[in-house]
Protein backbone atom coordinates (compact mmCIF):
# COMPACT_ATOMS: atom_id res chain seq x y z
CA UNK A 1 0.00 0.00 0.00
CA UNK A 2 1.01 3.59 0.59
CA UNK A 3 2.28 5.85 3.19
CA UNK A 4 1.87 3.12 6.42
CA UNK A 5 5.54 3.68 7.43
CA UNK A 6 4.23 5.37 11.01
CA UNK A 7 1.97 2.68 12.22
CA UNK A 8 4.19 -0.67 11.34
CA UNK A 9 5.88 -0.74 14.68
CA UNK A 10 2.81 -0.58 16.50
CA UNK A 11 1.15 -3.54 14.00
CA UNK A 12 4.06 -5.80 14.24
CA UNK A 13 4.04 -5.78 18.12
CA UNK A 14 0.53 -6.40 17.99
CA UNK A 15 0.57 -9.31 15.46
CA UNK A 16 3.52 -10.49 17.54
CA UNK A 17 1.53 -10.63 20.65
CA UNK A 18 -0.97 -12.43 18.77
CA UNK A 19 1.34 -15.04 17.85
CA UNK A 20 2.68 -15.48 21.64
CA UNK A 21 -0.73 -16.33 23.09
CA UNK A 22 -1.86 -18.77 20.27
CA UNK A 23 2.06 -20.26 20.48
CA UNK A 24 0.89 -23.08 22.76
CA UNK A 25 -1.65 -24.58 19.54
CA UNK A 26 1.80 -26.61 17.58
CA UNK A 27 0.89 -29.22 15.25
CA UNK A 28 0.82 -32.61 17.09
CA UNK A 29 -0.03 -34.70 14.15
CA UNK A 30 -0.13 -37.77 16.45
CA UNK A 31 -2.89 -37.26 17.92
CA UNK A 32 -5.04 -36.14 15.15
CA UNK A 33 -7.19 -38.34 12.60
CA UNK A 34 -5.38 -36.31 9.85
CA UNK A 35 -1.80 -36.81 8.53
CA UNK A 36 0.38 -34.61 7.19
CA UNK A 37 -0.13 -36.18 4.08
CA UNK A 38 -3.98 -35.55 3.55
CA UNK A 39 -3.18 -31.92 4.65
CA UNK A 40 -0.87 -31.40 2.09
CA UNK A 41 -3.42 -33.34 -0.55
CA UNK A 42 -5.95 -30.78 0.84
CA UNK A 43 -3.59 -27.31 0.37
CA UNK A 44 -2.81 -28.56 -2.88
CA UNK A 45 -6.11 -28.36 -3.53
CA UNK A 46 -7.12 -24.94 -2.43
CA UNK A 47 -4.46 -23.73 -3.93
CA UNK A 48 -5.66 -24.95 -7.01
CA UNK A 49 -8.82 -23.27 -6.42
CA UNK A 50 -7.62 -20.04 -5.87
CA UNK A 51 -5.58 -20.06 -8.49
CA UNK A 52 -8.61 -20.73 -11.00
CA UNK A 53 -10.35 -17.98 -9.73
CA UNK A 54 -7.97 -15.57 -9.25
CA UNK A 55 -7.86 -15.14 -5.83
CA UNK A 56 -5.52 -12.58 -3.83
CA UNK A 57 -2.51 -14.36 -2.40
CA UNK A 58 -3.81 -12.60 1.14
CA UNK A 59 -7.11 -15.16 0.70
CA UNK A 60 -4.87 -18.16 0.05
CA UNK A 61 -3.12 -17.73 2.88
CA UNK A 62 -5.86 -16.82 5.16
CA UNK A 63 -7.09 -20.22 3.90
CA UNK A 64 -4.53 -22.36 4.99
CA UNK A 65 -4.17 -20.50 8.26
CA UNK A 66 -8.10 -21.08 9.37
CA UNK A 67 -7.68 -24.67 8.05
CA UNK A 68 -5.00 -25.21 10.58
CA UNK A 69 -7.04 -23.55 13.17
CA UNK A 70 -10.55 -25.48 12.52
CA UNK A 71 -8.15 -28.99 12.65
CA UNK A 72 -6.98 -28.19 15.47
CA UNK A 73 -10.40 -27.10 17.13
CA UNK A 74 -13.04 -29.97 15.63
CA UNK A 75 -10.48 -32.99 15.40
CA UNK A 76 -12.30 -33.65 12.13
CA UNK A 77 -12.38 -37.53 10.46
CA UNK A 78 -10.56 -37.32 6.97
CA UNK A 79 -13.60 -37.76 5.07
CA UNK A 80 -14.62 -34.11 5.88
CA UNK A 81 -11.54 -32.55 5.65
CA UNK A 82 -12.86 -31.50 2.09
CA UNK A 83 -15.99 -29.90 3.38
CA UNK A 84 -13.48 -27.77 5.59
CA UNK A 85 -11.54 -27.02 3.41
CA UNK A 86 -14.06 -25.86 1.17
CA UNK A 87 -15.67 -23.59 4.01
CA UNK A 88 -12.67 -22.13 5.10
CA UNK A 89 -11.67 -20.65 1.21
CA UNK A 90 -15.51 -19.72 1.42
CA UNK A 91 -14.82 -17.52 4.85
CA UNK A 92 -11.36 -16.56 3.59
CA UNK A 93 -12.63 -15.51 0.30
CA UNK A 94 -15.75 -13.26 2.37
CA UNK A 95 -13.30 -11.79 4.58
CA UNK A 96 -10.52 -10.92 1.69
CA UNK A 97 -12.03 -10.40 -1.64
CA UNK A 98 -13.66 -7.56 -2.77
CA UNK A 99 -15.71 -9.76 -5.29
CA UNK A 100 -15.98 -12.78 -3.74
CA UNK A 101 -17.23 -15.80 -5.96
CA UNK A 102 -20.35 -17.13 -5.12
CA UNK A 103 -20.53 -20.70 -3.50
CA UNK A 104 -21.93 -22.81 -5.82
CA UNK A 105 -18.70 -21.62 -8.17
CA UNK A 106 -16.76 -23.07 -5.34
CA UNK A 107 -18.58 -26.27 -5.17
CA UNK A 108 -18.26 -26.97 -8.74
CA UNK A 109 -16.13 -30.23 -8.91
CA UNK A 110 -17.31 -31.58 -5.19
CA UNK A 111 -20.10 -33.65 -4.34
CA UNK A 112 -21.00 -31.18 -1.36
CA UNK A 113 -24.42 -29.49 -1.10
CA UNK A 114 -24.74 -25.76 -0.06
CA UNK A 115 -26.31 -26.30 3.07
CA UNK A 116 -23.56 -28.48 4.18
CA UNK A 117 -20.97 -25.73 4.00
CA UNK A 118 -23.20 -23.07 5.86
CA UNK A 119 -23.72 -25.64 8.77
CA UNK A 120 -20.04 -26.32 8.74
CA UNK A 121 -19.23 -22.53 8.26
CA UNK A 122 -21.58 -21.65 11.73
CA UNK A 123 -19.78 -24.56 13.59
CA UNK A 124 -15.68 -23.66 12.47
CA UNK A 125 -16.58 -20.10 13.34
CA UNK A 126 -18.14 -20.66 16.37
CA UNK A 127 -15.43 -22.56 17.41
CA UNK A 128 -12.86 -19.96 16.60
CA UNK A 129 -15.18 -17.54 18.35
CA UNK A 130 -15.11 -15.40 14.98
CA UNK A 131 -11.71 -14.58 15.14
CA UNK A 132 -10.76 -14.74 11.59
CA UNK A 133 -7.50 -12.00 12.12
CA UNK A 134 -5.44 -11.84 9.21
CA UNK A 135 -2.38 -12.51 10.94
CA UNK A 136 -0.88 -15.33 8.35
CA UNK A 137 2.38 -16.10 7.20
CA UNK A 138 1.76 -13.67 4.39
CA UNK A 139 2.58 -10.79 6.48
CA UNK A 140 5.67 -12.38 7.78
CA UNK A 141 7.23 -13.39 4.57
CA UNK A 142 6.81 -9.46 3.80
CA UNK A 143 8.15 -8.10 6.66
CA UNK A 144 11.66 -10.27 6.04
CA UNK A 145 11.53 -9.27 2.67
CA UNK A 146 11.37 -5.30 3.72
CA UNK A 147 14.05 -5.76 6.53
CA UNK A 148 16.19 -8.05 3.29
CA UNK A 149 15.85 -4.96 1.62
CA UNK A 150 13.88 -6.13 -1.30
CA UNK A 151 11.89 -3.42 -3.39
CA UNK A 152 8.22 -3.78 -4.17
CA UNK A 153 8.74 -5.64 -7.21
CA UNK A 154 10.40 -8.56 -5.61
CA UNK A 155 7.50 -8.48 -3.25
CA UNK A 156 4.99 -9.03 -5.84
CA UNK A 157 7.40 -11.73 -7.57
CA UNK A 158 7.26 -13.50 -3.99
CA UNK A 159 3.61 -13.19 -4.03
CA UNK A 160 3.15 -14.54 -7.71
CA UNK A 161 5.27 -17.72 -6.67
CA UNK A 162 3.05 -18.35 -3.02
CA UNK B 1 -30.51 -41.61 38.72
CA UNK B 2 -27.39 -41.88 41.05
CA UNK B 3 -29.19 -44.75 43.05
CA UNK B 4 -29.12 -46.35 39.66
CA UNK B 5 -25.99 -45.48 38.58
CA UNK B 6 -24.70 -47.41 41.73
CA UNK B 7 -26.40 -50.65 41.48
CA UNK B 8 -26.01 -51.09 37.91
CA UNK B 9 -23.90 -53.15 35.92
CA UNK B 10 -22.31 -52.82 33.03
CA UNK B 11 -25.26 -53.33 30.52
CA UNK B 12 -27.65 -51.10 32.50
CA UNK B 13 -24.70 -48.03 32.10
CA UNK B 14 -24.98 -48.37 28.48
CA UNK B 15 -28.82 -48.27 28.49
CA UNK B 16 -28.58 -45.30 30.51
CA UNK B 17 -26.16 -43.82 28.47
CA UNK B 18 -28.11 -44.83 25.42
CA UNK B 19 -31.22 -42.69 26.87
CA UNK B 20 -29.22 -40.09 27.41
CA UNK B 21 -27.58 -39.63 24.26
CA UNK B 22 -31.12 -39.51 22.95
CA UNK B 23 -32.21 -36.59 24.96
CA UNK B 24 -29.16 -34.55 24.52
CA UNK B 25 -31.12 -33.13 21.94
CA UNK B 26 -34.04 -32.09 23.50
CA UNK B 27 -31.67 -30.32 26.27
CA UNK B 28 -29.78 -28.93 23.80
CA UNK B 29 -33.23 -27.15 21.84
CA UNK B 30 -34.41 -25.93 25.72
CA UNK B 31 -31.16 -24.34 26.23
CA UNK B 32 -31.04 -22.71 22.86
CA UNK B 33 -35.08 -21.49 23.72
CA UNK B 34 -34.03 -20.53 27.31
CA UNK B 35 -31.35 -18.20 25.07
CA UNK B 36 -33.44 -16.90 23.02
CA UNK B 37 -35.89 -15.90 25.33
CA UNK B 38 -32.81 -13.63 26.71
CA UNK B 39 -33.45 -10.60 25.24
CA UNK B 40 -36.75 -9.33 24.43
CA UNK B 41 -36.87 -6.51 21.84
CA UNK B 42 -38.47 -3.17 22.73
CA UNK B 43 -38.93 -1.13 19.52
CA UNK B 44 -36.41 -0.56 16.47
CA UNK B 45 -34.21 1.93 15.50
CA UNK B 46 -32.68 2.02 12.71
CA UNK B 47 -32.17 0.42 9.55
CA UNK B 48 -29.79 -0.30 6.65
CA UNK B 49 -28.95 -2.47 4.08
CA UNK B 50 -27.31 -5.17 6.52
CA UNK B 51 -30.23 -5.37 8.22
CA UNK B 52 -32.01 -3.80 11.20
CA UNK B 53 -31.21 -2.64 14.74
CA UNK B 54 -33.76 -3.12 17.87
CA UNK B 55 -33.43 -1.69 21.20
CA UNK B 56 -33.48 -5.16 23.75
CA UNK B 57 -33.59 -5.82 27.21
CA UNK B 58 -31.74 -8.65 28.78
CA UNK B 59 -34.14 -10.25 31.28
CA UNK B 60 -31.10 -12.07 33.24
CA UNK B 61 -29.26 -8.27 34.28
CA UNK B 62 -32.58 -5.98 33.44
CA UNK B 63 -29.81 -4.37 31.16
CA UNK B 64 -30.78 -2.27 27.93
CA UNK B 65 -28.96 -3.58 24.77
CA UNK B 66 -28.65 -3.11 21.44
CA UNK B 67 -29.38 -5.57 19.00
CA UNK B 68 -28.43 -5.89 15.75
CA UNK B 69 -29.75 -8.04 13.06
CA UNK B 70 -28.20 -9.56 9.94
CA UNK B 71 -29.90 -11.63 7.46
CA UNK B 72 -28.72 -14.98 7.18
CA UNK B 73 -29.42 -15.81 3.21
CA UNK B 74 -29.45 -19.45 1.90
CA UNK B 75 -27.08 -19.22 -0.29
CA UNK B 76 -24.41 -17.17 1.13
CA UNK B 77 -23.99 -17.87 4.50
CA UNK B 78 -22.45 -15.64 6.94
CA UNK B 79 -22.45 -12.29 4.86
CA UNK B 80 -19.06 -10.97 4.84
CA UNK B 81 -20.00 -7.25 6.49
CA UNK B 82 -20.85 -9.42 9.78
CA UNK B 83 -17.98 -11.33 9.49
CA UNK B 84 -15.79 -8.58 9.12
CA UNK B 85 -17.81 -6.82 11.65
CA UNK B 86 -17.37 -9.60 14.33
CA UNK B 87 -13.88 -10.29 13.76
CA UNK B 88 -12.65 -6.76 13.95
CA UNK B 89 -14.84 -5.79 17.13
CA UNK B 90 -13.33 -9.08 19.32
CA UNK B 91 -10.21 -7.45 18.95
CA UNK B 92 -10.54 -4.29 19.56
CA UNK B 93 -10.81 -3.75 23.83
CA UNK B 94 -10.52 0.25 24.08
CA UNK B 95 -12.97 2.74 26.47
CA UNK B 96 -14.02 4.82 23.39
CA UNK B 97 -14.99 1.36 21.23
CA UNK B 98 -18.19 0.03 21.52
CA UNK B 99 -18.26 -3.61 23.61
CA UNK B 100 -19.25 -6.73 21.10
CA UNK B 101 -21.70 -8.49 24.73
CA UNK B 102 -21.90 -11.58 22.61
CA UNK B 103 -23.36 -12.84 19.35
CA UNK B 104 -26.61 -15.47 19.00
CA UNK B 105 -28.67 -16.95 16.42
CA UNK B 106 -32.86 -16.42 17.08
CA UNK B 107 -34.81 -18.05 14.64
CA UNK B 108 -31.81 -18.79 11.88
CA UNK B 109 -30.42 -15.18 12.56
CA UNK B 110 -27.47 -13.62 13.60
CA UNK B 111 -27.94 -11.14 16.34
CA UNK B 112 -25.24 -9.07 17.70
CA UNK B 113 -25.46 -7.79 21.12
CA UNK B 114 -23.61 -4.45 21.55
CA UNK B 115 -24.24 -1.92 24.82
CA UNK B 116 -26.78 0.45 23.95
CA UNK B 117 -26.33 4.19 24.03
CA UNK B 118 -29.02 6.88 23.13
CA UNK B 119 -27.69 9.78 21.67
CA UNK B 120 -25.00 9.98 18.90
CA UNK B 121 -23.51 13.15 17.98
CA UNK B 122 -25.44 15.17 15.57
CA UNK B 123 -28.15 15.33 18.34
CA UNK B 124 -25.48 15.78 20.46
CA UNK B 125 -24.35 18.94 18.67
CA UNK B 126 -27.95 20.32 18.55
CA UNK B 127 -27.77 21.12 22.15
CA UNK B 128 -24.81 24.12 23.37
CA UNK B 129 -22.18 22.67 25.32
CA UNK B 130 -19.46 23.61 26.91
CA UNK B 131 -16.00 23.82 25.27
CA UNK B 132 -14.35 21.58 27.34
CA UNK B 133 -16.44 18.78 26.70
CA UNK B 134 -16.08 19.40 23.27
CA UNK B 135 -12.30 19.32 23.37
CA UNK B 136 -12.46 16.07 25.48
CA UNK B 137 -14.89 14.89 22.94
CA UNK B 138 -12.76 15.18 20.41
CA UNK B 139 -9.31 13.90 21.84
CA UNK B 140 -11.38 10.96 22.91
CA UNK B 141 -12.03 10.06 19.31
CA UNK B 142 -8.66 10.82 17.95
CA UNK B 143 -6.98 8.43 20.43
CA UNK B 144 -9.90 5.80 19.42
CA UNK B 145 -9.10 6.12 16.03
CA UNK B 146 -5.16 6.04 16.33
CA UNK B 147 -5.75 2.64 18.50
CA UNK B 148 -7.86 0.91 15.40
CA UNK B 149 -5.25 2.40 12.54
CA UNK B 150 -2.51 0.26 15.21
CA UNK B 151 -4.35 -2.79 14.24
CA UNK B 152 -4.10 -2.57 10.73
CA UNK B 153 -7.68 -1.58 10.31
CA UNK B 154 -9.70 1.16 8.60
CA UNK B 155 -13.29 2.19 9.64
CA UNK B 156 -14.18 3.57 6.36
CA UNK B 157 -17.39 5.06 8.04
CA UNK B 158 -16.71 7.88 9.68
CA UNK B 159 -19.64 10.21 10.63
CA UNK B 160 -21.14 11.31 13.17
CA UNK B 161 -23.84 9.32 13.60
CA UNK B 162 -21.37 6.70 14.20
CA UNK B 163 -19.98 8.20 17.22
CA UNK B 164 -22.70 8.42 20.30
CA UNK B 165 -21.93 9.90 23.04
CA UNK B 166 -23.11 8.62 27.23
CA UNK B 167 -21.93 11.15 29.68
CA UNK B 168 -19.81 13.12 27.74
CA UNK B 169 -17.52 10.37 26.38
CA UNK B 170 -17.72 9.20 22.57
CA UNK B 171 -18.24 5.80 21.42
CA UNK B 172 -17.38 4.74 17.97
CA UNK B 173 -19.89 2.22 16.30
CA UNK B 174 -20.33 0.35 13.01
CA UNK B 175 -17.82 -1.68 11.88
CA UNK B 176 -19.79 -3.04 9.55
CA UNK B 177 -17.81 -1.76 6.73
CA UNK B 178 -13.99 -1.83 8.25
CA UNK B 179 -11.47 -4.02 7.19
CA UNK B 180 -7.61 -5.32 7.09
CA UNK B 181 -5.58 -2.85 4.84
CA UNK B 182 -4.75 -4.22 1.79
CA UNK B 183 -3.53 -3.22 -1.55
CA UNK B 184 -7.35 -3.32 -3.05
CA UNK B 185 -9.92 -2.14 -1.90
CA UNK B 186 -13.58 -0.91 -3.14
CA UNK B 187 -13.91 2.94 -3.31
CA UNK B 188 -17.68 3.29 -2.75
CA UNK B 189 -17.18 3.52 1.05
CA UNK B 190 -18.17 6.33 3.58
CA UNK B 191 -21.20 8.75 3.40
CA UNK B 192 -20.82 11.45 0.70
CA UNK B 193 -20.20 14.48 3.02
CA UNK B 194 -16.67 13.01 4.74
CA UNK B 195 -15.61 10.81 1.43
CA UNK B 196 -12.17 11.81 1.18
CA UNK B 197 -10.82 13.04 -2.62
CA UNK B 198 -9.21 10.01 -3.03
CA UNK B 199 -12.58 8.22 -2.84
CA UNK B 200 -14.51 10.24 -4.97
CA UNK B 201 -12.10 10.36 -7.72
CA UNK B 202 -12.75 6.50 -7.67
CA UNK B 203 -9.03 5.36 -6.65
CA UNK B 204 -9.08 2.03 -5.03
CA UNK B 205 -5.45 1.91 -3.31
CA UNK B 206 -6.08 4.35 -0.46
CA UNK B 207 -5.11 4.03 2.90
CA UNK B 208 -5.62 5.13 6.91
CA UNK B 209 -5.93 8.87 4.95
CA UNK B 210 -9.44 8.63 4.17
CA UNK B 211 -10.14 8.23 7.88
CA UNK B 212 -8.65 11.02 8.69
CA UNK B 213 -10.15 13.20 6.06
CA UNK B 214 -13.65 12.21 7.64
CA UNK B 215 -12.06 12.95 11.49
CA UNK B 216 -11.18 16.24 10.02
CA UNK B 217 -14.54 16.88 8.71
CA UNK B 218 -16.21 16.05 11.87
CA UNK B 219 -13.90 18.76 13.99
CA UNK B 220 -14.84 20.93 11.83
CA UNK B 221 -18.45 19.72 12.34
CA UNK B 222 -17.91 20.25 16.57
CA UNK B 223 -16.30 23.65 16.07
CA UNK B 224 -18.72 25.24 13.15
CA UNK B 225 -21.88 23.29 14.21
CA UNK B 226 -23.21 22.58 10.44
CA UNK B 227 -21.07 20.00 8.37
CA UNK B 228 -17.95 21.32 6.77
CA UNK B 229 -18.72 20.29 2.73
CA UNK B 230 -22.67 19.37 2.27
CA UNK B 231 -22.80 18.00 -1.38
CA UNK B 232 -25.50 16.47 -3.76
CA UNK B 233 -23.35 14.18 -5.95
CA UNK B 234 -19.59 12.90 -5.82
CA UNK B 235 -18.67 16.07 -8.04
CA UNK B 236 -20.60 18.39 -6.80
CA UNK B 237 -18.61 17.47 -3.56
CA UNK B 238 -15.32 17.64 -5.21
CA UNK B 239 -16.15 21.18 -6.14
CA UNK B 240 -17.22 22.49 -3.07
CA UNK B 241 -13.91 20.90 -1.78
CA UNK B 242 -12.01 22.63 -4.05
CA UNK B 243 -13.59 25.90 -3.84
CA UNK B 244 -13.38 25.70 -0.19
CA UNK B 245 -9.97 24.70 -0.29
CA UNK B 246 -7.71 26.79 -2.35
CA UNK B 247 -3.97 27.55 -1.73
CA UNK B 248 -2.16 26.60 1.57
CA UNK B 249 -3.78 29.34 3.96
CA UNK B 250 -7.46 28.76 2.44
CA UNK B 251 -9.09 29.44 5.79
CA UNK B 252 -7.98 33.07 6.28
CA UNK B 253 -10.27 33.81 3.28
CA UNK B 254 -13.54 32.29 5.12
CA UNK B 255 -15.38 34.09 8.07
CA UNK B 256 -16.46 30.98 9.51
CA UNK B 257 -12.79 30.28 10.50
CA UNK B 258 -12.14 33.72 11.97
CA UNK B 259 -13.49 32.46 15.55
CA UNK B 260 -11.34 30.00 15.63
CA UNK B 261 -7.87 29.40 17.82
CA UNK B 262 -4.78 29.19 15.67
CA UNK B 263 -3.73 25.52 17.24
CA UNK B 264 -7.54 24.39 16.78
CA UNK B 265 -7.52 25.49 12.65
CA UNK B 266 -3.72 23.77 12.07
CA UNK B 267 -5.57 20.34 13.82
CA UNK B 268 -8.16 20.43 10.91
CA UNK B 269 -5.74 21.44 8.21
CA UNK B 270 -3.27 18.11 9.49
CA UNK B 271 -6.40 16.33 9.19
CA UNK B 272 -7.81 17.53 5.59
CA UNK B 273 -4.77 17.02 4.33
CA UNK B 274 -4.53 18.69 0.32
CA UNK B 275 -1.87 16.31 -1.23
CA UNK B 276 -4.07 14.54 -3.10
CA UNK B 277 -6.45 17.15 -4.09
CA UNK B 278 -3.53 19.00 -5.79
CA UNK B 279 -2.72 15.86 -7.83
CA UNK B 280 -6.33 15.77 -9.00
CA UNK B 281 -6.53 19.65 -9.46
CA UNK B 282 -3.34 19.80 -11.85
Amino acid sequence: PQQVLQYQQEIYEFLHQREQESSGFQFSIDQRKINEKMRNTTIRFVIKQAKMYNLKSETLFQTVDLIDQSIHHINPEAERLELIAITCLFIATKYEEIYPPPLGALLRGTELRVREVIEMEKEILYKLNFNVISDNTLIWLQLIGELLGCNKRYLDLIKQRS
Amino acid sequence: MQIVIINSNATELYVIHKILYQIKDIIYYYMSASENVRYIKIQKIGEGAYGIIYKAQDVQTEEIVALKKFKLSDNEGVPSCALREISILNQLNHPNIIKLISQIIINKKLHLVMNYYDMDLTEYLKFNHEEFHLKNIIYKILLAVEFIHNRKIIHRDLQPNNILITNNEPVLIDFGLSRVLSPNMTPGVTQLWYRAPELLSNCNTYDYAIDMWSLGCIIAEIALNKPLFMGSSEIHQLLLIKNIINGNEWFLHNSQFAKLNNLFIDLINVCISLEFLEIIIS
